[in-house]
């Protein structure tokens, strides 16, 4: 088997609150191949956020928070490599977009000096290759006016437009990694769109491997190669994204799309919803974290959690009762 | 219902309307945030006082100093435009333009000065302090805080006790009021930018700790010490005058603006108002157009920020 470009091996983030410890991400495993694109899904609070900002070691662990596991990138531990190290990998190697560009970018900055810095930080080039580089990587985005706009102020460009240069800025020095976290959710419907097809584009034609986290399953099927939905802290259901949205064994995930409108339902449809909140992580007693939502709910689910295992299709799975296929039993499962 | 009568409500407004909110006329020209014709004239106020000030030497002013130099003028001369001595003379004859003049250089050149060294200790520890956090922060918690508990004018009293009144001593005494403030005022700026989601992306590109503060932290810093340390130079031309009218200040016959007034002590003011006058318009104007510099600048940029 190939070695994969990055390997994460049961990640925990714990933050210490006034009301107690938070595992924000609790036990997350996965393997991304060089060039795939991995969509991580789950509702706000999930911990999908924090999975992404821990591998870029920007949750740094201090008195109030934990950080355990392996993160490796081609060999390298991130947790463990020094600072130094890192700071040579991020930027250059390993890239992230952030949710919000509006404040994404600093204020009394100008356009191009956000570019120019990251190229001459981790490349050697002078002032004025870094100029005509930046202005390649904003005319790349489909800036248009790239060399108009290298000298103008984030707050005279628009939602979509900061979005942009984020994406340029987190391109600038050919990353073979990209985690964008939620890259569209401040920006409307069209401008979404035309953002995630780019970077769909920009990301095949570098043959980079992606980590797309987003709250929405729309946005995550058909850019990805394989589709893990996070619940608690944790990876309930990952599998191939073809398989995935052929079938979900695990009923959260299977509620998500149920719950997804459809524009061909009659009118006045009731959406379908996940009731219910995601637990309270401070507070939590055991048991499986999705058991007070959960159709399927059994006295053991509330007793035990389930844990991650692998079953023989190629997904992983942490569920006790898993939805059969219609027609079908549930794949063995290893045991 | 007809309605006729919006028509109207959306014509632009007329063109004398000069403080118009955006509207049709506010887009073709576009406009810093509320700069008027008050703070124009302040600005001309202190552009000039700091050319005249710069330039004393040259002016043909009359002697601002040396009393043996004007034992032959006529003294407590009233001011007169025309004559000699557009303000008047003082008790010993001396120059009041003159005076004031030469002590807009000893005024503005300590107390900016002083600003400029609190802005730059302020601003570096503050900054330190808000991004280092844990203990560095408690220390400098503690320093500032003990700092900000003794009064002004108590601490300037006692330094002025320790120290000869020479104006070098003075612009330490008086950074030491400045500084206090500077760090708070980053320190607050910076825990609250540390937050802001352009720190974290500059990390995640693999900026170092140095880069962040002093490439994405202090430039935004900077735009809201700027505007403190216009309002703190009024002040400390205030405390300055303060210590020189209690005579512990820059000593007579070095023209100072509060040693001039307290040249009207003793009931010389009831006689001569004219002695106490001329030196406190000019420090009014002075602290009056800092200050309110200082506030449009903060509104300017403040657009800035609120924009984004």
């Amino acid at each position: 088997m190939i070695k994969p470009l990055l390997h994460v091996r049961d990640l925990r983030t714990v933050f210490q609150t006034a009301r107690g410890a938070v595992p924000a991400v609790a036990g997350v495993s996965f393997d991304l191949q060089a060039g795939e694109t991995l969509g991580i899904v789950g509702e706000s609070g999930s911990g999908k956020s924090v999975l992404g900002r821990t591998i870029m070691g920007l949750v740094a662990p201090s008195r109030t928070t934990a950080v355990h596991g392996t993160v490796e990138y081609d060999g390298t531990d991130l947790l463990q490599a020094s600072p130094k190290r890192r700071r040579a990998l991020l930027g250059a190697e390993i890239a992230m977009v952030f949710q919000d560009p509006l404040s994404s970018l600093n204020p009394v900055k100008r356009i191009g000096i956000h570019l120019t810095e990251t190229l001459r930080q981790h490349r050697e080039l002078s002032r004025s290759e870094a100029r005509k580089r930046a202005v390649e990587l904003l005319d790349m985005v489909r800036i248009p006016e790239a060399a108009r706009r290298f000298d103008q102020y984030p707050h005279e460009l628009s939602g979509g437009m900061r979005q942009r240069v984020m994406i340029a800025m987190a391109l600038s020095c050919d990353p073979k990694l990209l985690i964008a976290d939620e890259p569209t959710t401040a920006l409307d419907v069209t401008v979404q769109r035309q953002v995630l097809d780019l970077l769909a584009v920009l990301c095949q034609e570098r043959k980079m491997a992606t980590i797309l986290i987003s709250h929405d399953l729309g946005i995550v099927s058909g850019r990805s190669d394989r589709v893990a939905v996070m619940y608690a802290g944790r990876i309930v259901e990952s599998a191939a994204a073809e398989d995935f949205f052929r079938h979900q064994h695990h009923p959260y995930p299977r509620g998500l799309l149920a719950s997804t409108p459809q524009l061909d339902s009659p009118a006045r449809t009731v959406l379908t919803t996940v009731p219910g909140r995601p637990p309270d992580l401070a507070r939590w007693r055991g048991g499986c974290h999705f058991s007070p939502r959960c159709p399927n709910v059994q006295e053991r689910c509330r007793q035990f959690e389930p844990p991650v295992e692998q079953t023989t299709d190629g997904r992983t799975l942490a569920c006790f009762h898993p939805v059969a296929p219609k027609g079908g039993e549930v794949n063995g499962r290893n045991r | 219902m007809p309605r006729t009568e919006p028509i109207s409500a959306i014509t632009p407004p007329a063109a004398g309307a000069t403080t118009a909110p955006p509207g049709p006329a506010a887009e073709t020209r576009p406009r810093g945030a509320g700069f008027d014709v008050l703070t124009l004239m302040c600005g001309l106020w202190l552009l000039t006082l700091a050319v005249v000030a710069l330039v004393a030497p040259l002016l043909p002013l009359g002697e601002h100093q040396d009393s043996a130099l004007t034992l032959a003028e006529p003294i407590y001369a009233p001011p007169d435009l025309a004559s000699a001595h557009p303000l008047g003379t003082n008790a010993l004859g001396l120059d009041l333009l003159a005076r004031v003049i030469y002590g807009a250089r000893i005024s503005l050149v300590v107390c900016i000065s002083a600003v400029l060294i609190g802005m730059a200790v302020g601003g570096i520890v503050g900054i330190t302090a808000g991004y280092l956090r844990g203990k560095v922060d408690v220390v400098i918690g503690v320093l500032t805080n003990s700092l900000l508990a003794v009064p002004t004018l108590i601490m300037l009293i006692a330094l002025a006790s320790v120290l000869r009144p020479t104006p070098q001593n003075m612009v330490i005494a008086l950074s030491l009021v400045a500084v206090p403030g500077m760090i708070r005022v980053a320190r607050a700026q910076t825990l609250a930018l540390s937050q802001r989601e352009y720190v974290t992306v500059a990390r995640a590109l693999g900026a170092r700790r140095s880069r962040v503060i002093l490439r994405e932290l202090l430039p935004n810093v900077a735009l809201a010490i700027i505007p403190l340390g216009m309002i703190y130079i009024s002040a400390l031309i205030v405390a300055e005058a303060s210590l020189s009218f209690l005579g512990i200040g820059i000593r007579p016959p070095q023209p100072t603006w509060g040693n001039m007034i307290a040249e009207g002590q003793d009931g010389k003011m009831e006689q001569y108002p004219f002695l106490v006058i001329v030196p406190a318009f000019f420090l009014f104007l002075t602290v009056f157009s800092f200050n309110l510099i200082g506030e449009r600048l903060r509104k300017v940029w403040d657009t800035r920020q609120v924009k984004l």
